[in-house]
């Protein structure tokens, strides 16, 4: 562990070096200062007036704030973390870390979480004090707002296995970068691929592999619509939504460490 | 003792798609003693650092088998016992020297208390406290090195691996560079030095190997290697020409290097000791005598040629 914990470290302070810490940062705290002068234009009483509901329509709007503030973030969390595995497996940088008494499994781990752990930084900071806006100036402390800082977890969990296995494979941040803003991108698109069916209703063998991709691939979308379902109590959500992209998420990671375990460098 | 054992190693690196493959260690075998510095020598793509790559476990061998303190290479603990210095190292630019001591020494599993007094005394040893706290990026090519030998002894280690330690240090650096190795070696350290720098490895190395195409094509002691068994110089304080009557020219092959210095070829009918009294006999005193040497690097290249023509 402690060996995990020197690495996760050492990843936090190359993300500050390189000033995509701090740029992150300074994103979060400019969404937060635009949250809090949104929430002071004075539309509170209008949404208490509302007839959807004021719980509902305060839901809504965090979700809808933190949603969208987030979907920025997951881009700018890929770029910031898509180079920590390339630059571990630099030439003359490598060498370094592998003639140490730590193992494979225990560097790229550490880079792992070191990944996890910037993102969480903040996306704590960010949904935290979305919710702490909200509750001081409308006095709506709804606690299932929190759901988003997990769910929000799961999603780049999975995107950040996607950098690890592909700067294992490739070496390169680029390509890493490329194929998680992919998924990010196709995630919707297969989520909603019923709407387009509608347009080819002959064409059953491509409906299957579109479906199948489906099933292989992270639900990406419905992760990030799973706190609003539990806040608003919309339906239910589906198990195999979270079992699928968990299976997606272990294939990944593993695939990850069997290659960077049995690589020469 | 045996500290390193090597079996018949091979390494055969391929392409992505296998349709390329490159043999970079044929059938290696050799041993190195405790306590000694052993130098692998070659050119460039010889296979030196591959060797080294395999005992730190950066590389998998094809085939083959390696031991070091008796125990099979692959121990992740016996990396407590092992310092390195890769070639052409790149440290974290954005750290200092001291943080990147700090971190690689924890890294190998130091104790704090222990690690803070040890980085002070390797980078004293170095001579690089007054740079400890500048960043990497401001440091020149020698101060890397100096501060990537400092890092690879950081745990004390038992044996040492450095691949081309003294590139890009000046005169003065490689000469306490060696000194530094030459101090280990005392406290019965083993060094496994990579080098083409065969000047520098012939004034520090008992053994070496030199490495060819991935092949071990010479391994001994560098006074085997590089002694020329059959030729002496000798300095006298007159000239022999006068002095030496015909039989004894005529017996000993005798060259005219300078008004008294010669060279003389000896061998086992004509052995140097009946030269020597013959010398004493006429009264001759003799003020020097060695015998001759080529330099490694002399031995080195024929080797190679050898090996190229074959």
């Amino acid at each position: 562990m402690r060996n995990i914990w020197l690495m996760t470290v050492f990843t936090l302070r190359e993300s500050i070096s390189k000033k995509v810490f701090i740029a992150f940062s300074i994103f979060v705290l400019l969404m937060l200062v635009g949250v809090f002068f949104a929430a002071n234009l004075g539309f509170g009483d209008a949404l208490k007036q509302s007839p959807v509901g004021f719980d509902k329509i305060m839901i809504m709007f965090k979700m809808g704030t933190a949603n969208f503030v987030l979907s920025f973030g997951f881009l700018l969390s890929i770029f910031a973390c898509a180079s920590f595995i390339p630059s571990l497996l630099e030439k003359g940088t490598i060498d370094l870390f592998l003639s140490k008494p730590v193992s494979r499994a225990q560097l790229l781990g550490g880079k792992y979480f070191g990944g996890l752990l910037i993102f969480f930084i903040h996306i704590f900071v960010l949904i935290c004090g979305i919710w702490l806006i909200a509750g001081m100036k409308y006095g709506h402390w709804d606690i299932s707002f929190l759901w988003l800082l997990l769910s929000s977890l799961f999603y780049f969990a999975i995107l950040n296995a996607v950098l690890l296995l592909f700067g294992v494979l490739t070496k390169s941040s680029g390509i890493s970068m490329m194929l998680a803003y992919l998924l990010m991108f196709v995630s919707p698109l297969l989520a909603n691929r019923e709407k387009i069916f509608v347009l080819f209703p002959d064409k059953n063998t491509l409906k299957a592999v579109i479906d199948g991709i489906y099933y292989a691939l992270p639900k990406l979308h419905e992760i990030q619509n799973i706190p609003k379902i539990l806040a608003l109590n919309e339906g239910k959500i589906e198990p195999q939504i979270l079992i699928s992209s968990f299976l997606f998420l272990l294939v990944v990671i593993y695939s990850g460490f069997y290659l960077f375990e049995k690589s020469d460098y | 003792m045996k500290i390193i054992e090597i079996e018949n190693l091979c390494k055969t690196f391929s392409t992505t798609f296998g349709k390329k493959t490159v043999t970079a260690l044929n059938d290696v075998t050799l041993s190195v003693e405790q306590g000694t510095i052993f130098g692998l020598l070659g050119q460039n793509g010889a296979g030196k650092t591959t060797l080294i790559k395999i005992l730190l476990g950066i590389v998998f061998p094809t085939a083959g088998s390696c031991k070091m303190f008796g125990e099979d290479f692959t121990n992740l603990h016996l990396k407590k016992r092992i310092g390195f210095l890769p070639e052409n190292h790149k440290f974290p630019n954005y750290m200092t020297g001291k943080e990147v001591m700090t971190f690689f020494g924890k890294l190998s599993g130091l104790e704090n208390l222990y690690l803070t007094k040890r980085i002070d005394e390797m980078l004293e040893l170095v001579e690089m406290t007054k740079w400890s706290k500048s960043k990497i990026k401001t440091y020149s090519k020698g101060m890397m090195q100096r501060l990537g030998l400092a890092q690879a002894m950081l745990n004390n280690p038992d044996l040492l691996f450095l691949d081309e330690p003294t590139d890009g240090v000046d005169p003065i650096g490689r000469k306490e560079i060696r000194n530094v190795l030459l101090t280990l070696k005392e406290q019965g350290k083993t060094i496994f030095l990579n080098s083409h720098l065969l000047s520098e490895v012939e004034l520090i190395t008992d053994r070496v190997a030199i490495l060819h195409k991935g092949k071990i094509i010479r391994e001994g002691n560098v006074h085997e290697l590089t002694s020329r068994k059959e030729e002496y110089r000798i300095i006298v304080d007159s000239e022999l020409e006068s002095k030496l009557n015909e039989s004894l020219k005529e017996k000993y092959e005798l060259q005219k290097i300078s008004s008294s210095t010669y060279l003389i070829r000896v061998d086992e009918q004509r052995p140097v000791n009946d030269f020597v009294d013959q010398l004493r006999s006429h009264g001759i005193s003799i003020k020097e005598m060695a015998q001759e040497k080529n330099s490694l690097e002399d031995v080195f290249i024929s080797l190679v040629k050898a090996e190229e023509k074959n």
